[in-house]
């Protein structure tokens, strides 16, 4: 049997990989999960001034696995509810309908996250990640006084351009032959993830200005509309792979201008990281 | 810690007092340095205050007037997502474009600005700590504080900035609350409380005065109410003393009232008064107390105990609204650098941005009562007015008050759209000692608003005392 070569170190993504994905992306042809129907619906029900309760129970008992998941996440800390859910009519009524619309994309967002055939262990650290870049975010926009559920829901969704990349990149080894190593998986992220992430969000109808802090959050500059929220995200990413200990895998250093763009001095960073103990438990009682 | 650099001005913040001090020394030949802790200048006024606020108030009355424009012709129904893109959009482009005015002017008058918090190392010396963690100091013959207020947070109101929110925070909403319980009955609560309540959010104003704005004409404040309540099923509950404010946890704002009731909302906003900025000044190194209730003291001219020290705006507390600050900040560079001052105004309008606005200058009627034992009011409803009719605005009305003899103007009240711009005919007219037949012996553009002085003043002429000769003759009949 052949034995396993050690991985080569690649300076960069492979020509021919990176062209695939490029073509791919230009031509509109990757494979966007979809949102959920429910989720869809749930996240324009909620939206529509005559939304009520008993629709959007309805919508949830149509997809078990999601209305799992909500009961599952209502019950986490997360939601911040002192009593067991233990109904979807209960979650619906106590939750209320924007509660409920956070969750649901959650839920949604956690299950494409596992149903995209990456490795268990890698989806698990994706997943953990998202949810602590959101808490994080919505840290940084109460630090500035600013409202914190888009914070929240952005961060939650900024690396979403993964899984999708990482089926776009099994199409490849497929059509190919060839098995890609764990390194072109990581310059392909690097490369292609927020751009994808935000093309997956206006996809999905949600904001414009989502869409736009996401696929700027590695290069927050860049927003128009959405700057502020765009410089939070790349905090938010920044403290969360600093305090999960995963910031070796992060190219370039740490862009100070972004505090300065958010306005937060030094002592207010102090305060901001002296929330990582409290975030990481939340996250850890969020992981299946 | 290197040298201290030197300046002859210093003024901390650059709201619009800090902006216009620092002007004003310029324009005086001065060397001035601006200090702000903010990323942008402008401070509140353009952040988080009358700019954005007025903003929302403009888009939101847009929207809700949209209704009742189409008048059973065509349904107007916007989703919310509708509403709150058009209220953040432009509300992000109108603060851009103020705050590149601001700063265009700033440096226009090169005026040296440095980011970074400012405390007082001594009377004329302060240390700036910037974002990177750097300190520098700087001198100056006169330092001039502006430095604004903030939200004030009662110890029972536990504002997270996600359900329990405040004034800042109410900007950036991103999507409407169905119900919204609004504490306060002063400015700020009741505009805001106006300004969702015409968005189509059940909103309920509590506050311990029994009707809101206090300060106004019972008579005012209670069309405001009345207006208010006829709105998506909205109420002002006054005489109330709030409990506890708590996030139930799950799905609703519980608000706990001494009385026993509890409401529950979407969201709460809290505007229970505004607290001075003067935390991180170190006011005591600098030789200087705040009052007990944490403002900075000043005599007519804007000076502190200390000689080298002005203050001024929203830090020395009442009437705390961008345009007296702006006086304030050039009085005291005026004062500072042995400048005439000129003559200073006493007769300053209020305008509250409510939905429709109110406006008033002068003398109530119960105050010239209280001074001339009686007075003449003429009053005028918009409903009267063809413009009014018109422009769909027709729940209005103005109010002049005039001296006993029913002929010196002594104030003016008004509630309708069009208040605030409105108001300046009346001012004009105080500033001028004008007779109320100003009003009637001169041509208005006609269909307009500003036809119900004429209204007014006519009412006010018809209940003149009877003339005694024919030496006065009343205008009345020159001119119908
Ligand atoms: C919701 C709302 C609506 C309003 N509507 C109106 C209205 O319609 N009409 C009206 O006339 N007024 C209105 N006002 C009031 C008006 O905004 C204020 O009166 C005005 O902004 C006060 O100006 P200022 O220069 O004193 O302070 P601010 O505008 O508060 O500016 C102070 C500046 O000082 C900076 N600063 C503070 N401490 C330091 C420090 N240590 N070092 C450096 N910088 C510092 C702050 O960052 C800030 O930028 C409203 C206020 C609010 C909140």
């Amino acid at each position: 049997m052949r034995k396993l070569r050690e991985e080569e170190k690649l300076d960069a993504l492979p020509d021919p990989v990176h062209a695939y994905l490029a073509e791919r992306i230009a031509s509109k042809q990757l494979e966007l999960p979809l949102l959920p129907d429910t989720t869809l619906q749930i996240v324009t029900l909620c939206r529509s001034e005559d939304a009520d309760a008993a629709q959007l129970t309805e919508l949830l008992h149509r997809d078990q696995s999601l209305a799992g998941n909500v009961l599952r996440i209502a019950n986490s800390p997360i939601s911040g509810s002192h009593e067991a859910i233990v109904s979807l009519q209960q979650a619906v009524s106590r939750l209320g309908l924007t509660r409920v619309r956070e969750i649901s994309l959650a839920a949604s967002v956690e299950g494409l996250i596992f149903d995209c055939g990456a490795r268990k262990h890698l989806v698990h650290k994706l997943w953990s990640h998202c949810l602590t870049a959101a808490l994080i975010a919505k840290e940084i926009a109460r630090h500035r006084r600013e409202n914190v559920e888009e914070a929240f829901l952005c961060g939650l969704l900024h690396d979403m351009g993964k899984p999708v990349l990482v089926q776009a990149l099994f199409e490849y080894e497929k059509a190919e032959e060839q098995k890609l190593g764990d390194q072109c998986f990581s310059l392909a992220f690097e490369e292609f993830h927020a751009g994808v992430a935000g093309i997956l969000i206006k996809e999905w109808g949600l904001p414009q200005q989502m869409s736009e802090a996401i696929t700027c959050h590695h290069d927050w500059a860049k927003a128009e509309q959405a700057r502020v929220q765009a410089a939070i995200m790349n905090l938010a990413d920044y403290q969360a792979h600093k305090l999960q200990g995963t910031l070796k895998k992060l190219t370039g250093e740490f862009d100070a201008a972004v505090l300065e763009e958010l306005n937060i001095y030094p002592e207010d960073l102090e305060a901001l990281e002296a929330k990582g103990e409290r975030i990481l438990e939340y996250v850890e009682a969020m992981m299946r | 810690m290197s040298a201290a650099e030197r300046f002859e001005m210093i003024v901390i913040g650059s709201g619009p007092a800090g902006q216009k001090a620092a002007i004003q020394a310029v324009k005086a030949g001065r060397s001035v340095l601006l200090v702000e802790r903010d990323r942008g200048v402008g401070g509140a006024c353009v952040h988080r205050g009358t700019i954005p606020s007025k903003t929302l108030r403009e888009t939101a009355s847009f929207l809700g007037g949209m209704k009742e424009r189409g008048e059973g012709v065509f349904e107007v129904h916007l989703p919310e997502q509708v509403k709150v893109a058009s209220l953040t959009t432009r509300l992000r482009r109108v603060i851009d474009a103020h705050q590149g005015f601001i700063s265009r002017q700033l440096d226009r008058n090169q005026i040296v600005t440095a980011h970074g918090r400012a405390r007082f190392l001594g009377p004329k010396e302060i240390a700036v700590r910037t974002i990177q963690g750097e300190e520098k100091t700087y001198q100056a013959d006169h330092i001039v504080v502006a430095t604004g207020s903030t939200p004030r947070v009662p110890p029972n109101v536990p504002i997270d900035h996600e359900h329990i929110l405040d004034s800042d925070s109410i900007l950036s909403v991103n999507y409407l609350p169905q119900s919204l319980v609004v504490l306060g009955g002063g400015v700020i609560a009741s505009e805001y409380a106006s300004i969702f309540a015409s968005l189509g959010v059940q909103v309920v104003m509590v506050d311990k005065a029994p009707r809101p704005l206090a300060f106004l004409d019972a008579d005012l404040s209670e069309r405001f109410v009345k207006h208010f309540e006829g709105l998506s099923g909205s109420s002002y509950l006054g005489s109330q003393e709030v409990k506890e404010v708590r996030w139930d946890g799950v799905s609703a704002v519980e608000t706990e009232l001494a009385d026993g009731t509890t409401l529950r909302s979407d969201k709460l906003l809290c505007a229970l008064g505004r607290i001075a900025n003067v935390a991180d000044l170190d006011v005591a190194a600098a030789g200087l107390e705040v009052t007990s209730r944490g403002l900075l003291e000043v005599d007519d001219f804007c000076r502190t105990a200390v000689q080298s020290i002005y203050a001024v705006g929203d830090v020395i507390g009442p009437p705390a609204l961008a345009s007296s600050s702006m006086e304030q900040g050039r009085r005291a560079a005026r004062h500072a650098l042995n400048l005439p001052l000129g003559k200073g105004s006493e007769v300053i309008p209020a305008g509250i941005y409510t939905i429709p606005e109110i406006s008033t200058i002068g003398l109530t009627e119960d105050q010239v009562i209280e001074a001339q034992g009686s007075a003449i009011c003429g009053e005028s409803n918009f409903s009267e007015l063809a413009r009014a009719q018109i422009a769909f605005c027709t729940d209005g009305h103005l109010k002049l008050v005039a001296d006993a003899q029913g002929r010196r103007l002594m104030g003016a009240q008004i509630f309708g759209d069009g208040a605030t711009e409105l108001i300046h005919i009346a001012q004009m007219a105080l500033l001028t000692d004008s007779d109320i037949d100003l009003f009637i012996e001169n041509i208005f553009n006609f269909p307009t608003l500003a036809e119900a002085y004429r209204v007014a003043a006519l009412e006010i002429v018809r209940k003149r005392p009877a003339p005694v000769s024919n030496l006065n003759p009343n205008p009345m009949e020159r001119v119908l």
